[in-house]
């Protein structure tokens, strides 16, 4: 059984485009990222696993239960955390969690007072009065208090200043060692390369990608810098495999896919004064999907 | 229903009709003083009331005004089916649309809860509140209504009387409650509630007082409150509750229908 699996789904505003076809499978106990850039679907998808939305076409299940049919019991077992947090304002952070936790008819133990603690909340305060930053962190809280099978994270870490951030992370991590499934939607490619195991790239409602980070960082793409010897002339690569060359002050700067011994006998021809092989980071990888897709799209 | 959600959304709403319930009662209460201060002279103003132009009689209801349930008859109309009109249609409204405005929906509809439980709890919550208001303007104008007369009182006119108001008033608030869910995106429509109470009510009088075009009288809910309170045989007619009874519970169910398939946009 997956946490979450889609088949073709869909979802048009009318006629303006939400997202198209998506097909998608989270193994249970797994932190799957899912990146895009703004307006790409991300929270689209979001809100149809939560049922504030319902398909145009195809389906989706989250722990077998239908999204567009079995609502509440998916939120029964379900944590959310949106990108913007909008509360009751003349609530305080207690209050606003007690009424939370009615609904999943439990009460407030030591695990809420351990999270409290741990992301320093005061539980005084109205919600009024919280920073966006304050009001992501009850965010955080309300959306753990049930013990939740699968959280659901809509840009979690925007508003969080970077120790916060961590905080959070290792919130996350724990949850998932005790077997939370995370579905972790960001742009911020750096929180996802650190703390996911798969990712699929949506673009203009479209998976574009969906695989292992790590395979998808080491199959695909390397990032190769090198510096000619001074009074050598520019040279041109030929292998097919050189994609988005472009002069640095470094040096000549590319990213390249393919076998890397091929590539180093072309480079081998050329009187090299330094050279460095690195693994691209996922922005780079992300970004070359991502163009190669609009070219794609264009031609 | 979900008794958190209708307990948090009674509480909201208190402020509301703690104000117009407070309002109804001292109208009410008003009402009922300048009747006992003016009772002595209204035989004699009797002759006046006849040299006036029918229009301003008609919306007057003078001849009535011997007794007090006649001469309320004339007030009550703006009290019960306006004022708490008015404020139901606003209730009714308010109660989903606030969720969609202030954006607190995202977070109520990713609660474990059903469409339909957030429906019925919203509309116990407005049904409790309405009936409320109703109930105390009801126990006002008995009270009024008693003292004024010292108790020579026709309670069966004057319960079927509020009986009347209080399901005009529900309707009114039935009715904002299944457009907010028909709108795609829920907004406070305030003014179009109160724009909706108060054209009908002037769209009503204007045929009265015209006397053409009679038979639009039946799109406007006044026409079915029965005013001959004084009438020996003032009663429950059928058609009229059929009407209320009928208009509110196809609202109700289409409300139902409509906003468990609704795209929250927020």
């Amino acid at each position: 059984m997956y946490a979450i699996e889609t088949e073709g789904l869909t979802k048009y505003y009318g006629k303006d485009r939400g997202i198209i076809d998506l097909n998608l499978k989270v193994n249970e106990g797994e932190i799957f990222g899912f990146i895009g850039p703004n307006g790409s679907g991300k929270t689209t998808t979001i809100r149809l696993f939560l049922s504030l939305l319902f398909p145009t076409s195809g389906s989706g299940k989250i722990f077998n239960y239908d999204i567009a049919k079995d609502g509440p019991r998916i939120k029964k077992i379900v944590g959310f955390i949106p990108t913007e947090v909008n509360y009751y304002e003349t609530m305080t952070v207690k209050e606003l969690i007690e009424y939370s936790a009615r609904f999943y008819k439990i009460s407030l133990d030591h695990h809420f007072y351990q999270l409290v603690d741990a992301l320093d909340l005061d539980l005084s305060r109205k919600i009024v009065e919280l920073s966006m930053g304050n009001k992501k962190k009850v965010a955080v809280v309300q959306s753990l208090i049930h013990k939740p099978r699968l959280l659901i994270l809509d840009e979690p870490t925007s508003g969080l200043d970077p120790l916060i951030q961590n905080h959070l992370f290792d919130i996350l991590n724990e949850q998932n060692e005790k077997g939370t499934t995370i579905f972790f939607s960001s742009h911020v490619l750096s929180d996802v390369e650190k703390f996911c195991h798969r990712i699929a790239f949506i673009k203009d409602g479209r998976i574009i990608i969906e695989d292992d980070i790590h395979s998808l960082k080491e199959k695909l793409l390397s990032r190769i810098t090198f510096r000619l010897k001074e009074g050598t002339d520019e040279t041109t690569l030929r292998s097919p495999g050189v994609i988005s060359l472009e002069k640095t002050k470094d040096g000549t700067s590319f990213l390249y896919q393919g076998e890397i011994p091929l590539l180093l006998k072309e480079l081998s021809q050329l009187p090299i004064e330094k050279i460095t092989i690195t693994e691209p980071d996922l922005e780079e990888v992300f970004m070359h999907y991502y163009e190669s897709h609009s070219r794609r799209e264009k031609n | 229903m979900n008794l958190n959600l209708f307990l948090k959304e009674f509480k909201n709403n208190l402020k509301g009709t703690v104000i117009t319930s407070l309002v109804v009662v001292l109208y009410t209460a008003f009402t009922f003083f300048i009747y006992a201060s003016m009772k002595t002279i209204i035989s004699q103003a009797t002759d006046f009331y006849y040299t006036l132009p029918q229009s301003l009689r008609v919306f007057m209801n003078f001849s009535q005004w011997d007794k007090v349930l006649g001469y309320y008859v004339t007030y009550f109309v703006y009290f019960v089916p306006i004022i708490i009109g008015c404020y139901s249609i606003i209730l009714g409204t308010k109660l989903l649309s606030k969720e969609e405005q202030n954006k607190t929906a995202e977070f109520l509809l990713s609660r474990p809860l059903s469409r339909n439980q957030i429906i019925s709890s919203k509309l116990f919550t407005f049904f409790i509140h309405i009936l409320g208001i109703n109930i105390l303007a009801f126990i006002t104008a008995l009270f009024g209504s008693g003292i004024v007369s010292k108790w020579e009182i026709n309670l069966k006119s004057l319960i079927i009387l509020h009986t009347y108001g209080c399901l005009i008033c529900l309707l009114f608030g039935i009715l904002g409650f299944f457009i907010t869910v028909v709108m795609k995106r829920a907004k406070a429509i305030t003014g179009i509630g109160i724009g909706i109470v108060l054209g009908t009510y002037f769209f009503d009088m204007m045929i009265r007082i015209f006397g053409r075009v009679q038979f639009l009288l039946y799109l406007s809910p006044f026409k079915y409150i029965n005013l001959k309170a004084h009438s020996p045989d003032y009663g429950f007619d059928a058609w009229r509750l059929i009407y209320f009874f009928g208009m509110s519970c196809l609202l109700i169910m289409l409300s139902y229908v409509f906003y468990r398939k609704k795209d929250i946009l927020v």
